[in-house]
């Protein structure tokens, strides 16, 4: 990577410095999250054994990676599920063209996964209608902007912009209360999930044993979206797998307290395509939820993470986002430091997953290695190490920044940096 | 023997420089310089250059060998010689001390005396790669400090949960004005709602940083040091 590119990189910092109504939303978003999770955490103590067991069931699906998907898709299949499994972006991009097709209606739940597809851009590319339906990243859509936090995708967009967003969409003026923003977007919404064709979701957690498929939420958009159309499309990355059902409902309790919440509003456990038999037993898909259920599993860089022994400890992201809201820098920085992922544990991700080397080196010399993030991971990634192994893959890969290889190199000459 | 390891950061700093050689010699240390010539490999290893890093060190720990006991004021040091290298595979035979715990042993062994105490409020910022990096410094500092001054006050986010000075990991050699930003935002938003007149660190990273971070601030920032030869004097 050439020294502009780095300094281009910079200068979207800078600005991001300058950025007053970003510095006042993640502080407040801060001070919110820390006494939110120190609630939830404090009033579930066993919540600290659970996550450990958690941890335990992560690390044996991504040290085996090929049985468990297998397994898995065997499963699916037995659910009349659609099951798939692909390799690549574009693989997993040529079966949702082939499900979806084009001059559908589509609505959506907030998916990370998603962005690593640039999958709204495709879906529209192909001649459809795509809406998102989770509030942050239906602003953040709106926006034509990229979401700036793992769960809460607008965080870094203060009221009086959503207000002048959704004034301009409703034709009025709207005033900058959340609560009549949020009801804006509610009616606006509405006749969209009853009227799409398609449902498009990531997951939090898909079981190996039984096939299911776990979303958690607190808006009620998700549900609408896998209920609501004839086809529901679920996209995940490999690590999403499970082993069994039971560890599902693990995951959900130890991403929710540690994402601060006591519970989230809403679980979806689904397991197959809507169904009936209440006519002389016979099975008919497509009662009142999707007739088609379609669950793509794709690796993307995962499996090549996972053979790195210090990288791999990043594929146990649950995305509950603690460590970015408990980094020095991520506050001041918010998504201009990623790519697709963002913050500390965003740079292993940009390496091996959604961007590779060259977007991941700047973001990888943006990190203090100061260790916060590990002190709050409930799956104690040790970020710093993986970064520091990310700089070695950088310098392997003749990928560093000039500057950092300049300094590196009077070190080598002349035994001092300066 | 003792050996004391400047490492680049002090031995470029005139003031940092100046803190440590008058405390050694108020103290009345006898030691060896080290790590004047001699980088600890802390850049290498940050930039990713780990075997040329294990090389450095291979250097390193000759000199260091020399001696019983090395003492260093620099935290990031500290954290490559004491736990790095033997990560890496290096045996390192003498015993490593920060600044920190060396003053502590000299106080407690009645070897040095406090006369004075400085009549401030202060806070004690912990620097990670004493604490959380390495094996956790913690009380050492803060024992000291309680006996020179006149009233200490720890951040809400202090110890293993201290929230970084943004000087680490050679962003402030990529991002300068990033790093001295998350000062600023540690000072501004931790360090004035505290009241205090003084903040204090011990590691030469967190002292520029720091210094930088805390410009129209009103809030001084002192060397841990610079304390600590005031109480000497």
């Amino acid at each position: 990577m050439e020294q502009k590119e780095f300094n281009r990189y910079k200068r979207t910092i800078y600005k991001t410095l300058k950025d007053n109504f970003t510095r006042t939303a993640l502080r407040r978003a801060v001070t919110s999250f820390r006494g939110n999770r120190d609630k939830a955490v404090a009033k579930f103590p066993y919540v600290e054994d659970e996550k450990k067991k958690l941890m335990e069931t992560k690390d044996e699906v991504i040290n085996n990676f090929d049985k468990y998907i297998d397994q898995t898709m065997e499963s699916l299949k037995t659910q009349h599920t659609h099951a798939y499994y692909a390799d690549t972006v574009e693989e997993t991009l040529a079966i949702i063209k082939n499900i979806v097709g084009t001059g559908k209606r589509i609505v959506k739940g907030k998916s990370i996964t998603s962005e690593e597809l640039d999958l709204n851009e495709h879906l529209e590319e192909w001649g459809n209608e795509v809406y998102e339906t989770d509030l942050g990243e239906f602003i953040v859509q709106q926006l034509k902007s990229r979401p700036m936090h793992i769960l809460a995708p607008a965080v870094n967009i203060p009221r009086e912009k959503v207000s002048e967003l959704f004034s301009k969409i409703a034709g009025e003026q709207l005033s900058t209360d959340p609560t009549e923003l949020a009801k804006f977007a509610r009616k606006f919404l509405r006749d969209k999930f009853t009227t799409a064709d398609i449902g498009i979701t990531g997951a939090n957690a898909i079981t190996a044993d039984t096939g299911s498929v776990f979303l958690i939420e607190n808006e009620g958009n998700i549900g609408f979206s896998t209920t609501a159309p004839d086809v529901h499309i679920v996209v995940a990355g490999i690590e999403k797998i499970v082993p069994t059902l039971k560890d599902g409902t693990r995951l959900l309790e130890v991403v929710s307290r540690y994402a601060g919440y006591f519970a989230m509003s809403y679980v979806s456990i689904i397991s197959g395509p809507s169904k009936t038999g209440d006519i002389e037993k016979v099975t008919v898909y497509g009662a009142h939820g999707p007739r088609e259920l379609h669950v793509i599993l794709f690796d993307n860089g995962r499996k090549e993470a996972a053979k790195n022994p210090i990288v791999r400890q990043s594929l146990r992201c649950l995305r509950c986002g603690a460590c970015m809201y408990e980094c020095p820098v991520y506050p001041l920085t918010t998504g201009y430091w990623g790519y697709k992922y963002m913050g500390g544990i965003g740079i292993p991700w940009t390496a091996f997953v959604s961007g590779g080397f060259e977007k991941a080196a700047p973001l990888a010399f943006t990190c203090t290695l100061c260790g916060r993030c590990v002190e709050y991971c409930p799956m104690e990634i040790d970020t710093p190490k993986i970064v520091q192994e990310v700089r070695k893959l950088l310098k392997e890969k003749n990928c560093l920044p000039p500057f950092i290889k300049d300094m590196a190199d009077t070190v080598i000459k002349e035994g001092v940096p300066y | 023997m003792i050996g004391v390891f400047y490492g680049c950061t002090t031995r470029s700093d005139e003031r940092l420089k100046g803190n440590l050689e008058k405390f050694l010699e108020k103290a009345g240390v006898e030691y060896i310089p080290m790590g004047v010539d001699i980088c600890c490999g802390a850049p290498l290893l940050l930039a990713g250059y780990q075997d040329e890093f294990v090389e450095q060190a291979k250097k390193v720990n000759e000199e260091i060998g020399k001696v019983d006991t090395v003492v260093t004021s620099c935290a990031h040091c500290y954290t490559i010689l004491s736990r790095e290298y033997e990560e890496f595979g290096i045996d390192v035979k003498p015993e490593i001390l920060h600044i920190t715990e060396f003053v502590k042993r000299l106080v407690d062994e009645n070897k040095i005396e406090f006369k004075k105490s400085l009549d401030k409020k202060i806070v004690y910022h912990d620097p990670c790669y004493i604490g959380r990096e390495s094996k956790g410094i913690y009380d050492e500092p803060r024992e000291i400090l309680d006996k020179i001054v006149r009233e200490r006050v720890d951040f809400e986010l202090a110890r293993e949960n201290s929230t970084c000075c943004g000087g680490g990991g050679l962003v402030r050699a990529f991002l300068p004005k990033l790093s001295i930003e998350v000062a600023k935002e540690k000072i501004d938003k931790q360090a004035k709602p505290l009241d205090v007149d003084v903040i204090t660190s011990a590691c030469p990273f967190c002292y520029q940083n720091l210094l930088e971070g805390s410009e129209n601030s009103g809030v001084e920032v002192m060397d841990f040091l610079e304390i600590v030869n005031q109480a000497m004097e």
